[in-house]
């Protein structure tokens, strides 16, 4: 092969096998059927939102393309049309936004859509010649050395908008949308500049933009000249907002019939906290639920028993073991063990693990049964609380991450629903009980149907709403002055026949609801095979999705002992109190950065020194050993962004990061 | 000269500039020598270029018209000037009908890098061109606005001035906002002066095409006709832009086509009276009472997306949503800042606006608040009796260095911070949407980094320091969202 210049390299295998143990071992052993469980399981649901979050914005990709349709009104009078599309601090509903808009605009007609990122245009010449190249790459016809031939005056420079005109003349193109992205972070001036070129093209190029405001317009209009705006036309747009996003992106995630897994209440209480205190991202949303499927999948050895079509064969031994070491089935074989031939039961599931088997899949149907009737209601409650007037609005992630923590039961929010369902007028409640008999399955139904019936019978020749006889609207205080005491007493005023035929209905849907409620509501920990539904693990979540790197590297450099474990560098091994933790077999840099912590903001070089070679102790002849070690540690300091060095006085340092922020 | 029914033509079709027609016509005609350079000023919207190139084409003179606004660089220029010359030229040479008339050799004309590579350029290109029908032949190349030229080399106004007395029979005509007479390097070049319009020159010209009071006519009224529609409108309108012009656009839109725009922009709502039958169409005083907000308000003369007086009061956001007919967005509106995030704002604010000096009154746990406002008010009057201190709110913010910060961030916070990197990346978040700037040495490498060369700084170096990039009134109102009275935390506060 050597006497070729070039030849062609075939890869004679995919990919290189590592070299590890290829048969694992012990509860590892269902890890390619757990895989499976994962690769069949995770992306159904991650469609299932992805679906559900495209149409989130689909009412303000209306508004934004009829805006589009007519922009050739706008630019008829001169003006540049400019939608400003108000987005929020997230990036992630500007992108998709973006994506169901310029799919929306190309589909439907002749449109254009470019989007520009700060990055890559700092300056007008730039910015031309970036629009022109994806303007061009965008539509189906032709490259840029097409381009070059098509027009009739010589050559052209790359950022000349001649040639997006000429480009265009032969498509027939209705709007070139020129989308920023991120419009804060580029320069005022560039895109005063921009909208001052464009204008002078609107007449040739059917120019529009739109712009993304992360934070307010007034802010964004502030940096463009008042020279530019004239020769614009803009028009407001507002998509969903983030937090609305969220709450409906979790709630695909938990609500539905094919849910195999739920995320816990302290998984999902850290996920949505972060998401209040920090970002509001959906595609974070995402990711975590992706990273609890995964860690359930890989981690658990039970999740197989998620797979719908699992055969006994297919697990292995050591997993049943497993399964009777759970704490859900330690609890359920002593609740067994007190009803009748409960020892029997409870004997062949120890001893069998066919039996186990069957009895394990059935546990973990119901426990899925439960769950997601919990969830169900969670949801029935939240839709309740929207239709009552006057109750507090609640989110629904707060109230799924309450039932989840089995903390709903008799809790406020639902009191607060029970309370004012007995005082609801008329007029509203026909809408709940249509929510309740939606929600509710086949079960049960009988009599909610009765209740609709007779309701409608009794406000079909009614136009004003009846009133139960709870309700204080009828209620008058009357004061008695007996012997110089005031005596209150409350007094009813008559209610009508209707009223009270009224009355009795909403007590029966109330009582209905109650008994509702409490059925639902159950602890998760209570059900049985809960650990295999509900995945709740905190810490991984918070190693992977929470880094706290400055965090790291203080306690490394503070107590080197943490991280490296050694016996020289323990804390005690001195004899002395935690405190004075400096020893010389430390890291040098770790030394000096205690030396550095205790010191004011300007340190003085030589006294670390002075201090440095104390602790390390060495004697005269080691000395350039200890100083190179010195030295070098201080250039580490300097290099992590501790130290400077300080202009205010000679040989010293200013100290620049305080532990602990 | 011109015919005089030309002139006529001309002078309907553009009114009120009579004695520049006259000129222009003179220094171009066809007949007479032309001067090879010559200037036209004057101030935007006073029809310089519209009546240069009605005149040129009234008088049959091939030119060339380039707007320097279209140009992104001075090269970006030149090459057009090459390629509309080209073009310019060709076309006359077609026009002339001339036996043979050959394709210019664009081969010849292809790279116009620089001010010099155009005059060869332009010498090639004008040497089968001029002396085809003697000497008389001209043409003209009319760049607008040329002093507002983008990254123009300095020889460039030098150079186009004096294409004209090297190559024969070329004329430049360059429109300049101001006659800058040391830009062209020569003396007696003609200047004509175009003077932005009177007042009862505006209304002259806008009067010509009246505004219709009823958008469509009232169909139940037979008595009103078109014609009496049209009167009404001729009547009103000339009267409605006086007013205008005294109360709004005398003092800020003086130019014809903002004058037009401000008039435009409060006509529906000066007659809606009259659209809604309350008075009638010749009741101008009564109109002009109605619509005494109107005029003494800023409402007509914002070009904003959004009002200027949007925050300050509801009334004028209202009429500025209904004028402009924009969507005014809701002051609170749903996108709300994540919590952290706006905590950060407002300690990136007080470190901003307070004197790190102070910090240890305002920001230790152990303060008492009354003790501290007392403090902070007794050394601000000491400091005011000696020399007046301009107020720190009124001064652009100071840059801070990012500890400060942090610990401004904790002592604001009644609760512990977690101490994870979000807290920063909700930082680097900031920095991109330009709330927060670094200053200093590091803006440059982030500068740097932004224009997308190489990250060369760390956005998070801690040597570095910020500002913030927002007001008080924003900042307040972040505060107020997340409990927060900045105002106690502030040092000098009244």
């Amino acid at each position: 092969m050597e006497h070729e210049v070039a030849y062609r390299f075939k890869a004679t295998q995919s990919r290189p096998v590592k070299r590890r143990r290829v048969l694992p071992g012990g509860l590892q052993t269902s890890w390619a059927t757990r895989k499976r469980a994962y690769d069949e399981l995770w992306p159904a649901q991650r469609n299932r939102i992805q679906t559900a979050l495209d149409h989130v914005n689909h009412e303000t990709v209306d508004g934004v393309s009829h805006f589009a349709f007519q922009a050739q009104d706008v630019r008829r009078s001169g003006k540049v049309p400019v939608a400003l599309v108000i987005t929020g601090s997230s990036i992630t509903s500007w992108t998709s936004f973006l994506g169901s808009l310029s799919d929306r605009l190309t589909s439907s007609r002749a449109n254009l859509v470019v989007s520009l990122r700060s990055g890559e245009s700092p300056n007008l010449k730039t910015l031309l010649r970036v629009l022109i190249a994806k303007a061009s790459a965008g539509g189906d016809s032709g490259n840029e050395d097409e381009t070059l031939l098509h027009h009739n005056t010589g050559r052209l420079l790359n950022y000349d908008l001649q040639l997006l005109e000429d480009l265009l003349r032969e498509r027939a193109t209705e709007n070139v949308v020129i989308a920023f992205e991120e419009s804060e972070t580029f320069d005022g001036a560039l895109l005063s500049d921009t909208i001052n070129l464009i204008s002078s093209w609107v007449d040739r190029i059917p120019f529009m933009i739109i712009f993304s405001v992360a934070t307010t317009l007034e802010n964004l209009q502030h940096r463009i000249s008042r020279g530019s705006l004239r020769h614009t036309e803009g028009r407001t747009f507002s998509i969903a907002p983030a937090s609305e996003v969220l709450e409906l992106a979790l709630d695909i995630a938990v609500r539905g019939d094919s849910i195999p897994l739920w995320v816990g209440c302290s998984v999902s209480n850290m996920i949505m906290a972060r998401q209040k205190d920090y970002f509001q991202c959906t595609d974070l949303l995402i990711d975590s639920l992706q990273y609890a499927y995964m860690s359930h999948f890989y981690a658990n050895p039970l999740s197989i028993f998620l797979l719908e079509d699992l055969q006994y064969a297919a697990v292995p031994r050591d997993h049943f073991e497993a399964l009777r070491n759970l704490g859900s089935f330690r609890r359920h074989v002593e609740s067994i063990l007190e009803i009748e031939n409960g020892a029997d039961v409870v004997r062949a599931l120890l001893e069998s693990d066919e039996r186990l088997f069957q009895y394990a899949r059935d546990g973990v149907s119901r426990a899925r049964a439960l769950v997601k009737g919990l969830v169900a209601a969670v949801h029935l409650l939240h839709t309740l609380r929207s239709h009552v007037p006057r109750l507090d609005h609640i989110t629904l992630s707060s109230l799924y991450i309450r039932g989840l923590a089995g903390e709903l039961n008799l809790s406020p929010p639902v009191r607060e629903l029970l309370l004012s369902i007995k005082m609801v007028p008329s007029n509203v409640l026909p809408r709940l009980l249509e929510e309740v008999l939606r929600h509710s399955s086949n079960n049960s139904d009988l009599a909610l149907v009765e209740l609709q019936q007779r309701l409608k019978t009794l406000t079909s020749c009614r136009t004003a709403p009846l009133r139960s006889h709870h309700d204080t609207h009828g209620e008058t205080i009357r004061t008695t002055i007996v012997a110089q005491k005031v005596e209150l007493s409350k007094q009813k005023s008559r209610i009508s026949e209707d009223d009270s035929a009224y009355s009795e209905i909403v007590d029966q849907f109330h009582d209905y609801l109650e008994r509702h409620f409490m059925r639902t509501f159950l602890r998760p920990e209570n059900i049985f095979m809960h650990e295999i539904v509900i995945y709740d693990l905190k810490s991984p979540h918070r190693d992977v999705f929470m880094p706290r790197p400055r965090f790291a590297i203080e306690r490394a450099l503070s107590l080197p002992h943490d991280y490296l474990d050694c016996s020289c560098c323990h804390p005690t091994a001195g004899g002395s109190n935690l405190e004075n933790t400096l020893s010389a077999s430390q890291p040098a840099t770790s030394i000096l950065y205690q030396l550095y912590m205790e010191s004011g903001p300007l340190i003085n070089v030589a006294d670390l020194w002075l201090a440095f070679d104390a602790v390390v102790g060495g004697t005269n002849n080691q000395e350039a050993a200890v100083m190179t070690q010195f030295q070098r540690a201080l250039a580490e300091l300097r290099y992590l962004g501790m130290i400077r060095p300080s202009r205010r006085k000679a040989d010293h340092v200013t100290k620049v990061s305080w532990k602990g922020l | 000269m011109l015919p005089e029914e030309l002139f006529e033509t001309l002078n309907e079709q553009f009114r009120c500039r009579e004695s520049q027609i006259r000129q222009l016509s003179a220094l171009y005609s066809p007949w007479f020598p032309s001067p090879p350079t010559a200037v036209i000023h004057g101030l935007p919207s006073t029809g310089k270029s519209s009546i240069i190139s009605a005149v040129l084409d009234v008088n049959d003179i091939p030119h060339a018209l380039v707007d320097s606004a279209q140009c992104v660089t001075g090269r970006h220029l030149l090459e057009r000037i090459t390629g509309a010359c080209v073009a310019a030229i060709e076309a006359a040479k077609l026009g002339s009908d001339d036996e043979d008339a050959v394709e210019v050799d664009r081969q010849m004309v292809e790279r116009t890098e620089n001010i010099s590579a155009l005059a060869v350029n332009l010498t090639m290109l004008m040497d089968g061109y001029g002396e085809q029908k003697g000497a008389s032949r001209k043409f003209v190349l009319v760049v607008d606005g040329v002093d507002k030229q983008r990254e123009a080399p300095p020889t460039l106004i030098a150079g186009l001035a004096r294409l004209g007395e090297m190559i024969p029979g070329f004329h430049t005509l360059l429109i300049l906002h101001r006659p800058l007479p040391h830009l062209l390097h020569i003396s007696a070049v003609p200047h004509i002066h175009f003077p932005p319009y009177t007042r009862a020159q505006c209304i002259h010209i806008l009067s010509r095409y009246p505004r219709a009071i009823f958008p469509e006519l009232p169909e139940d009224d037979e008595d009103y006709t078109a014609e009496e529609a049209a009167q009404d409108n001729e009547w009103l309108w000339p009267r409605y832009l006086g007013l205008i012009w005294d109360a709004l656009a005398r003092g800020a839109a003086r130019d014809l086509s903002e004058f037009e725009a401000v008039a435009e922009r409060l006509w529906a709502r000066f007659v809606q009276p009259i659209v809604d039958g309350e008075l009638g169409t010749r009741d101008f005083s009564r109109l002009v009472i109605r619509a005494r907000p109107l005029m003494q308000g800023e409402v007509g003369l914002s070009d904003g997306w959004v009002s200027a007086g949007a925050g300050s009061g509801t009334t004028s956001k209202s009429t500025a949503a209904q004028i402009t007919g924009k969507g005014v967005e809701d002051a609170n509106s749903p996108h709300d800042l994540p919590y952290f995030t706006k905590v950060l704002l407002c300690a990136a604010y007080l470190a901003s606006y307070n004197p790190a000096r102070q910090d240890p009154i305002y920001f230790m746990k152990t303060a008492d608040k009354k003790k501290r406002q007392r403090k902070a008010s007794a050394t601000t009057l000491a400091k005011a009796s000696k020399h007046k201190k301009i107020p720190r709110q009124l001064l652009p913010p100071s840059p801070f260095q990012l500890d400060r910060l942090l610990a401004i961030l904790r002592a604001l916070l009644p609760h512990s911070v977690p101490q994870t990197a979000d807290l920063l990346t909700t930082l680097a978040t900031l920095v991109s949407l330009r709330l927060l700037l670094r200053s200093g040495a590091a803006a440059s490498t982030s500068a740097s980094a932004s224009a997308g060369t190489t990250a060369a700084g760390d956005v998070l170096d801690g040597a570095g320091k910020w500002r913030v990039n927002f007001g008080w009134e924003y900042a307040n109102a972040l505060g107020r969202s997340v409990g927060l009275e900045l105002a106690e935390w502030l040092a000098g506060g009244e």
